[in-house]
């Protein structure tokens, strides 16, 4: 295979052997960084960049949908498993299982997040979640 | 560090500031993005049950995604750490043994950062401006007698890859991402 520079790539293993069929999905964020147009399609103000805390315990699945303001879309953020105390990474076993731009297309407006654990524990974690949100209507150069 | 951070909750309740947002919706341009990078860091090769690692931004850019790989990829490793705490913070990465085994690993982990300044770009010195952002989507199925997948998804020129992530069936319970990060090497 060729890796082109500046692709995306990921990938997904089988923690513990399944007998159903799955799927490993991907989205990647796109961007022209290199030529000069003369479009209004510019990224302009970061209207909002949330971190939610999340909650505490020791439930085995957390997930969590952060939202962008009106008229901004998600251009990144991520997902973090922490431990009581804040601290990352949390406790051994919990592992992210989902972190991308959320709703369908090509303007996502959300981040979701999913974590769960897969070897159960008995201590207590919180799901973090970031999304960067941004107005993309700006430009032309001037 | 962090300027827009948790803007949403800081304009909450105050009128001058709700008043500032709706004039950036009706007139943009009053920041732009710009410098876009890619920082790696990466761990040493060695026997670890869980390791995590920080990469920052360099100077006065600001973190707005990342990724974050382990090698070898094989061994049973997952993921629990691959964001940051908010914007222009440091895109934090972790990994774990699933199951411990006797080989040494490596957690390599990116941040994805540009420069966040004020004004219009520039006419002449645009290029290098965060602009046209799409995301593209892509989905490898695992059937039969598989246990691994592996998806590698080219922006079209001239983009780049500005950010991504992964996500492996929750419905499952038993498989979990083990890298999405961008591919710096030709």
């Amino acid at each position: 295979m060729r890796h082109l520079k500046g692709s995306f790539v990921a990938a997904a293993r089988e923690v513990n052997p399944v007998t159903v069929d799955w799927t490993l999905h991907i989205a990647a964020v796109c961007a022209n960084v290199s030529t000069e147009t003369n479009t209004a399609d510019y990224v302009g103000d970061i209207l909002s960049s949330t971190s939610d805390p999340g909650t505490t315990d020791s439930s085995a699945v957390k997930s969590s949908t952060l939202n962008c303001d009106q008229n901004t879309r998600a251009i990144g953020g991520g997902a973090r498993v922490r431990d009581v105390n804040g601290n990352v990474p949390g406790p051994v076993g919990v592992a992210i299982t989902e972190s991308r731009p959320g709703s369908t297309g090509e303007a996502p407006t959300q981040w979701t997040a999913e974590a769960r654990e897969i070897t159960p524990t008995d201590k207590f974690w919180a799901l973090d979640t970031t999304v960067v949100c941004v107005d993309t209507g700006a430009g032309p150069p001037q | 560090m962090g300027r827009g951070r948790n803007s949403r909750r800081a304009w909450a309740g105050s009128l001058p500031a709700l008043a500032l947002a709706l004039l950036a919706c009706a007139a943009p341009a009053s920041a732009t993005l710009s410098g876009f990078e890619v920082v790696g860091d990466g761990s040493g090769r060695s026997f670890e049950r869980t390791r995590a690692l920080s990469v920052p931004c360099s100077g006065t850019r600001y973190t707005l995604g990342g990724g974050v790989r382990t090698r070898p990829a094989a061994p049973p490793l997952a993921l629990s750490s691959a964001g940051m705490k908010g914007f222009g913070y440091p895109f934090r990465v972790a990994a774990f043994e699933a199951d411990p085994f006797r080989e040494r690993w490596i957690l390599r982990g990116q941040a994805f950062c540009a420069r966040w300044g004020a004004g219009p770009p520039p006419l002449g010195e645009a290029a290098k401006y965060v602009k046209a952002v799409t995301v593209l989507r892509a989905a490898t199925p695992v059937t039969g007698p598989g246990d691994a997948a592996n998806i590698f998804l080219p922006c079209p020129t001239p983009s780049t890859t500005i950010g991504g992530a992964p996500r492996s069936p929750s419905r499952v319970g038993a498989t979990t991402p083990v890298s999405s990060s961008r591919r710096c090497a030709t």
